[in-house]
Order: C-alpha cells, then sequence, then structure tokens
C-alpha cells in the first residue's frame, strides 16, 4: 500500500513560452519517433504508464511513477537518444509537474488554455491522437486512460461552457466572419483576389473553405495570375480588367505592392450603379494601401484595411482573454475531481469502503427477517452484532487478502478499480469509460 | 386571457432581454415559446369576445389595441417561419405588453355606429389593414436594426450589438418580405374596404382623411417595393424607406383616427 501511495503523475515538458524555436524544431517527434519513445519508456521499469505528444510548439511526455526524478531523467535521456542531441542543449527548456499540476496542466492544454493562440481548436485533436498513440502501444493503462478521457470532457466543457473559441483570431478569419456579417452565406459569392501575398492567399483559402462560388485573381504579371488561379481552382484576369470585373464580383481581397490607390472612390459611384446597388466588400491587406479609404462612405460598399481587421483580432482575442477565467475554473473544478478519483485507487479506503457495503447489507437483511419474527429487540444484542462481523469476515477474507498482495506482476489498481466497479463504490452509473476500462480488465 | 397574455408577453419580454446580456440560445427559445403562448391566449380572447358579444372584437380603442398586438404576434411568427431567424422576438414582446398594457385602461365596447359592419366584408377589412399594419411595424424594426448593423460594419465597431444582430443580408430580406406582404395585405384591406363602402354607404370613397392618407401609405409602399425591384433603393435607403413608411402608418392610424373627423374615427372608434 505504501508503494502505491507514491505513484504520482508527472509531467515533463517544454512549450513555446520555455524553449526556443530552434530547440522546439530539434526536439519535435514525427509519428515513428512517438512509437519508438513509447516502446522505449515501455521496457523502463520507472514508468508504469507513459504518454508522449508532440506539436510545432510543444513537446509533453506524461508518465505515472513511483520514482518522479527517476522518471523524468529518463525521459531525458529517450529524448536525446531518439533525437540524437545533448540533453544539456534542451534539460533547461523542460518544466517539471507532478499532481494536482500535472493534472492541471494536461487539462488546460487539451483545453487549449496553454496554446500560443488562446481556445485554436487543434490542439485537442493532436492531444486525441497523442493518447490513441499511446493506447496503441499498449503504454496507457487505468490511471492515463482514465486522465485523459477527463482532459477531453475538460475541452469538451470549455468549448461549451465558455465562448474561448467564438471569436476569429487571425486576420484572415476576422475577414470571413466580417463577410459573413455582410452576406450572411457565402454560397454563391465570386472572389476577386488583386495581387498577391501569404496573408492575402490565406484569406482567400478560408473563403474557398466557406464555399465561395469562383475566384478570380487579376495580377500584374498575368502568368503569376495563372498559377495563383490554378492554386483555388478558378481563373485569372488581367489587370486592366479589375475595374469591370467588380461590377459582379462580391469579395475583393487586395494586396498588391503598388505605391498609390489603385481603385478609387469616383469609379465606384459607377461600379456601384451597373451592379445595382448590390452590396461589396473590399479588404485591403495592402501595405501602403490599394483602395482610397473614401470608398468606404458609398452605400452599400465596406472596405476594411490591415489595420481594422488588426483591431478586431486584438478585441477578439481580448474577449478570449475574458473567457479563460471561466475556463480556468472548469479546469480547476475536473482536476480535483480526477485527483479524488485516484485517491480512491488505493487499498485501504476501498476496502473499508467495500466493508462497509456488505456489513449495511448483511445488516439489512438480518433485521428484515428478525421484524418478520418479531425478534427485533435481540438485533441490538451482542450476539448478533457478533454474528454480522463473522459474516463479513469470512466473506471477504480471500478478495481483501488477495487485493494486499495481487502478485509482483500484477497491476493492483486495475484490480483496485474492478472492485470499485463491481461493487459500485462510487455509487454512480457505469459510464463508458468505466466499461471500456472493465472489459480490458476482463481480458487480463 | 388578456392578463394571461399580458404576463405571457412581460415573461417572453424578459427572457428575450435575458438572452441577448448572456448570448444563450435557451433562454431565446424559452422567449419565443412565452411570446407563442401570448399570442394563443389573445387569439382565444379575441374568439370568446366575438362569441359572447355577437359582434366583431374590431370596434373601439381596446379592441384595436389588442388586435394590432395579435396581428403582430401572427407576422413574427410568419417571419419566424419564413426565416427560421427569431429576429424581432424581444420588440415583438414589448410592443405587445405595451399594447395588451394600454388595452386594460379602456372599457369593452362591442359595437359603435348604427350602420351594419357586423359581416365577414368587415372582418376580412379589418383583419388585413392590421396585418398589413403589423408587417410594416416589422419592416421598420429591422430597417433600425438594419441602420444600426450598418453603421456598425462602417464604423468597425464590433461590440455586443455587432455580434446579436444578423447579417445585413437577412435583414435586407426579410425587410423586403415584410414590405411585400405588408402591401399585398394593404391592397386586399383597401380594395376590400372601397368595395363595402359602396354596399353601406352608397359610394366608393367617402374621401375623408384616413382614406386619403390610407391611399397615401399605398403609393408610398408601392413605390419602396418598385425602388426595392429597380434596385434604386437597397440597403441604407430602403431601410430608411421602411421607417418613414411606418411612421406615416403610425400618424394615420393613430393621428387622424383620434384628431379628425374621420367615417373610421366614428364607426369604429367612437370619436
Amino acid at each position: 500500500m505504501g508503494v502505491l501511495n507514491q505513484q504520482e503523475i508527472i509531467v515533463a515538458g517544454m512549450n513555446h513560452r520555455t524553449a526556443p524555436v530552434e530547440i522546439r524544431e530539434k526536439l519535435a517527434l514525427s509519428q515513428e519517433e512517438i512509437d519508438n519513445a513509447l516502446n522505449l519508456m515501455k521496457t523502463k521499469k520507472v514508468f508504469k504508464e507513459s504518454f508522449l505528444f508532440s506539436t510545432c510548439n510543444r513537446v509533453e511526455a506524461v508518465f505515472v511513477s513511483d520514482c518522479p526524478d527517476e522518471g523524468v531523467k529518463k525521459v531525458f535521456e529517450i529524448l536525446a537518444h531518439i533525437k540524437n542531441i545533448p540533453m544539456s542543449e534542451f534539460i533547461n527548456c523542460f518544466y517539471k509537474l507532478k499532481g494536482f499540476e500535472a493534472v492541471k496542466h494536461i487539462f488546460r492544454v487539451s483545453s487549449s488554455l496553454d496554446s500560443m493562440i488562446l481556445g485554436e481548436p487543434q490542439i485537442l485533436g493532436q492531444v486525441k491522437a497523442g493518447y490513441k498513440c499511446a493506447t496503441s502501444a499498449g503504454s496507457s493503462k487505468v490511471i492515463l486512460n482514465r486522465l485523459f478521457h477527463r482532459a477531453f470532457q475538460a475541452a469538451k466543457r470549455v468549448r461549451t461552457e465558455t465562448g474561448i473559441g467564438g471569436h476569429a483570431v487571425s486576420i484572415s478569419y476576422a475577414a470571413i466572419e466580417l463577410a459573413k456579417k455582410i452576406f450572411g452565406n457565402l454560397l454563391n459569392k465570386k472572389v476577386l483576389l488583386i495581387g498577391a501575398g501569404e496573408m492575402a492567399e490565406l484569406a482567400v483559402e478560408h473563403l474557398v473553405q466557406n464555399n465561395v462560388s469562383h475566384v478570380y485573381v487579376a495580377n500584374r504579371t498575368f502568368e503569376k495570375g495563372l498559377d495563383l488561379a490554378k492554386r483555388f481552382q478558378g481563373s485569372a484576369i488581367r489587370f486592366e480588367e479589375v475595374l469591370s470585373a467588380l461590377e459582379w464580383a462580391d469579395i475583393i481581397i487586395s494586396s498588391t505592392g503598388a505605391s498609390d490607390y489603385i481603385l478609387f472612390g469616383k469609379d465606384m459611384r459607377q461600379v456601384m450603379k451597373k451592379r445595382k446597388n448590390r452590396p461589396l466588400f473590399f479588404i485591403d491587406i495592402a501595405v501602403p494601401r490599394d483602395i482610397d479609404p473614401e470608398i468606404n462612405k458609398i452605400d452599400n460598399i465596406y472596405l476594411y484595411d490591415v489595420d481594422d481587421l488588426q483591431d478586431v483580432v486584438e478585441i477578439n482575442m481580448e474577449e478570449r482573454k475574458k473567457e479563460s477565467a471561466l475556463a480556468e475554473e472548469i479546469v480547476e473544478e475536473m482536476a480535483l475531481n480526477f485527483l479524488n478519483w485516484k485517491k480512491s485507487l488505493q487499498i485501504v479506503p476501498t476496502i473499508v469502503e467495500l466493508r462497509k457495503k456488505v456489513e449495511d447489507s448483511v445488516k439489512c437483511e438480518i433485521l428484515k427477517t428478525m421484524k418478520a419474527n418479531n425478534l427485533e429487540k435481540s438485533f441490538e444484542s451482542e450476539a448478533v452484532e457478533r454474528m454480522i462481523d463473522s459474516i463479513c469476515s469470512r466473506l471477504l477474507h480471500d478478495p481483501i487478502t488477495f487485493l494486499k498482495n495481487p502478485g509482483s506482476h500484477r497491476d493492483v489498481q486495475s484490480y483496485l478499480l474492478l472492485v470499485r466497479n463491481l461493487f459500485n463504490l462510487d455509487d454512480k452509473k457505469s459510464e463508458e469509460i468505466e466499461l471500456t476500462e472493465s472489459e480490458k480488465l476482463i481480458k487480463y | 386571457m388578456i392578463l394571461k397574455a399580458l404576463v405571457l408577453f412581460s415573461l417572453s419580454f424578459c427572457f428575450y432581454i435575458f438572452s441577448q446580456l448572456k448570448g444563450s440560445l435557451i433562454l431565446r427559445k424559452a422567449g419565443f415559446v412565452f411570446l407563442c403562448l401570448g399570442f394563443l391566449s389573445l387569439s382565444i380572447n379575441i374568439l370568446l369576445e366575438g362569441l359572447n358579444s355577437g359582434y366583431l372584437p374590431a370596434f373601439g380603442i381596446r379592441n384595436a389595441l389588442i388586435l394590432s398586438a395579435f396581428s403582430i404576434c401572427f407576422f413574427f411568427i410568419m417571419l419566424f417561419i419564413r426565416f427560421k431567424v427569431d429576429l424581432l422576438g424581444g420588440a415583438v414582446a414589448l410592443f405587445s405588453c405595451y399594447l395588451v398594457t394600454a388595452a386594460l385602461f379602456f372599457d369593452k365596447t362591442h359595437y359603435i355606429g348604427q350602420k351594419d359592419f357586423n359581416v365577414f366584408m368587415t372582418a376580412l377589412h379589418v383583419f388585413f389593414t392590421f396585418f398589413a399594419n403589423a408587417a410594416f411595424f416589422s419592416a421598420f424594426i429591422i430597417g433600425l436594426f438594419y441602420l444600426v448593423q450598418e453603421k456598425n460594419i462602417k464604423l468597425k465597431k464590433h461590440g455586443i450589438i455587432f455580434k446579436r444582430l444578423p447579417s445585413l443580408e437577412v435583414l435586407e430580406s426579410s425587410g423586403n418580405f415584410c414590405i411585400t406582404w405588408g402591401f399585398f395585405f394593404l391592397t386586399f384591406g383597401l380594395g376590400i374596404g372601397i368595395v363595402w363602402s359602396k354596399h353601406i354607404f352608397g359610394k366608393f370613397l367617402m374621401m375623408d382623411a384616413k382614406e386619403v392618407w390610407s391611399f397615401v401609405i399605398w403609393i408610398l409602399y408601392a413605390a419602396i417595393i418598385h425602388g426595392r425591384l429597380t434596385s434604386r433603393w437597397r440597403g441604407r435607403k430602403a431601410a430608411v424607406m421602411a421607417i418613414i413608411g411606418f411612421i406615416i402608418v403610425v400618424f394615420s392610424f393613430v393621428g387622424i383616427n383620434i384628431f379628425m373627423d374621420t367615417s373610421h374615427g366614428k364607426y369604429f372608434m367612437g370619436n
């Protein structure tokens, strides 16, 4: 029992806050490398259970061990071995967390509270993929299985109960959200990209994902425009045709290297007549700007430049930060619940609860029988109490002896969980997670 | 029944307000359900009043106010079925509360005047014109929403109102829907009124202020629809026209009936 009490959940990891990009690049693990590392961890006795995942911004090793320091050292050795770099190069970039802090960290990471862009949705998928790897490798067992299922639940709660993922925090997404506020549905809307540039192309990509009907590209070098149009399965037009193209385009993203405006207010009044005043949305990402700001004063034309979009992003980022306070509360509450469950996986509390449950059942049945035979006065007698005590001791002798010493190669915690589920000691309807764990134990 | 309607509209309004503050969909749905229940109790009230008195419940200020609330709720539900967007819930609940509360201050009036109005044609005339007014009221509120949302987008103000209001496209198309249906109801209502006037008074038009202003409203909304169809009045201009249109409707409905000597004031309102 003493040994079991010392089993801790440990996190050894580094992220964008603790490690410079050069180190993160060097330590980023491929799928194959993660599999190899997990297999190596399985061979080390210090790791009872283990999990490893890597993204462009972080590497996290999570394990259950009774020797945390030695475990952390082994993690470093394995990483150094797999990436073939000296330990001294990255060891200072790692944080080591255990117990509540470790659990909270995993929940925060899964809920995207620890991400570079607060609330970004990709991280949960990455953690899930990492967990799938660990279960395939057989390195995640009772504790880590439960930990990650609870982490996914925490992430789901954070996403549904707070507005952390509700506001666009990149310029291209902010532009799409604005377009939706003007046009409602982007289906059947035509996009015209003037010029080129990473941010503009990203915005067009997002628009394509939102099912716009067609993308037109106008570039000073027609051939470049053709190449770009091919990427978006659109069409290229000549740069001189831009003004006439405005008669049918709905969303215009401009990102040319021109030193002066390429579109003026006076031109647009004629264009609006021809397009029967249908709304036009200009996104001017170019610096210096391509589009005369006066255009925004014309009815049914909306113009946003890069600064306007940046302002939107900043406001949204603030909103997300506000929401994160509520998310932190959810994460803390769920981390505490998890630790309570983990504590219940110790022998003494389980035996005490088991004995109480059996004793209550025996007492209840004896009382029923005695009442039926008008013997209830004798129920309080010392002889009956002794009898109840001996029935319980006799019934529970073998299971308790087994739990105290299940054999050196067996996983005590799996048996404890099985006992708790069999006798419903947690007094709740069996959840999916418990069922799957029990199924695993039956196989075991 | 009318008090029950008032309580239901008040609850609906509270739910809508909280839903906007909290951004909660469930509260919004609760607001919608209470509004529908309020509409149901108003409908039952109108039916019972008609059956009990044996007269069409369209005479007197009390009935006019109740019918207005009924028509606004009816058109709101129509709009919801068409667009699946609960655009005006809060405004409709608030305005219905106001109309029903105002109705409580007036006595029940079953019948005014000496002419025989209590027939199907009068009912059609009254209901069609009230539905037209309800549609123009909806267009008015949507027009206000459009102006606010357009200003938010133009001036790059992305606060809570920007987030809560729907897209300009939804506002414009629902505004179109209101004006088109309003014009349809008004045309039928006026047409029936003109024909029925010949039957009751012996001439098609009395040429009093009410009729003249009704004709002005009909021309105005015909012009708005024409402007929208030819795309001259789109977006902001269309929204402004919808607002101006409804202000004239209110003037015609309330101002003329109360302050001027008209056949409607005499026979319907008891002036």
